[in-house]
């Protein structure tokens, strides 16, 4: 028996074992590839509706946006006009609110100037006869002294 | 009866204070006084009506300035 007999030999051994190792190898991942395989499926399948039903979902949800949005429009809209309506309701309220407080303001006005004016030309009034009195007294002083001026003069 | 009989004195009295003694005088003080006092009442008249706008300037400003201090509260 030769050396390349024996060498011959333990390579055959090691090109069946690594033949058996491959195919136990391929094997296995063949049960793994076949298992992965199904997961995929259930996944798949599992995760459809789920996609469907988020579609829904979001459609509802854009559906309720939108009505959202045209509650905020009503609302505004709502808002300006009880604004507007609260704006014409002031403005009854205070019309004849303003013209009784300006009447009122007037008349107090009115009275208080007419008593004033009364007092201040009855102060003159009493007022006038002592300037009189003074002119007087002064026209006759003067004419005193120009008559004295004219005697000693002649 | 009692506020007429008291206005009817005072005019009287104020009749013996102002008016004077010669009767035929009295239409001329008539005439005089009641053109002082209508000077007087068209005086207070008008200064009763600038009193009045300048409130109703006052008033509409002030409502004005609530709508607005409300607007900034609002938002």
């Amino acid at each position: 028996m030769h050396w390349s007999d024996v060498l011959k030999a333990a390579l055959s051994l090691f090109l069946v074992l690594t033949g058996f190792a491959l195919a136990y190898m391929f094997l296995r991942m063949a049960g793994v590839f076949g298992r992965l395989g199904t997961s995929v499926t259930r996944v798949t399948d599992q995760v459809v509706p789920i996609l469907s039903k988020a579609q829904t979902t979001m459609d509802g949800v854009n559906r309720e946006i939108d009505r959202v949005d045209e509650i905020m429009v009503t609302a505004v809209n709502g808002a300006k006009g009880a604004e507007r309506t609260l704006q014409t309701i002031s403005s009854a309220a205070t019309a004849p609110v303003r013209i009784l407080t300006g009447v009122a303001a007037g008349v107090k006005e009115g009275i208080a100037t007419f008593v004033a004016r009364r007092v201040a030309d009855a102060q003159n009034e009493a007022t006038e006869p002592g300037a009189a009195s003074a002119a007087e007294e002064s026209s006759a002083t003067t004419a005193a002294g120009s008559a004295t001026s004219e005697g000693a003069a002649s | 009866m009692k506020l007429r009989t008291v206005a009817v004195l005072g005019l009287a009295g104020w009749l013996y204070a102002k008016a004077p003694r010669d009767p035929q005088e009295w239409p001329a003080f008539a005439g005089e006084q009641f053109a002082t006092l209508r000077e007087q009442v068209n005086e207070a008249i008008e200064a009763g009506k600038r009193a009045s706008e300048r409130r109703i300037e006052q008033l509409d400003r002030e409502v004005a300035e609530s709508f607005h201090q409300a607007d900034r509260d609002g938002s």
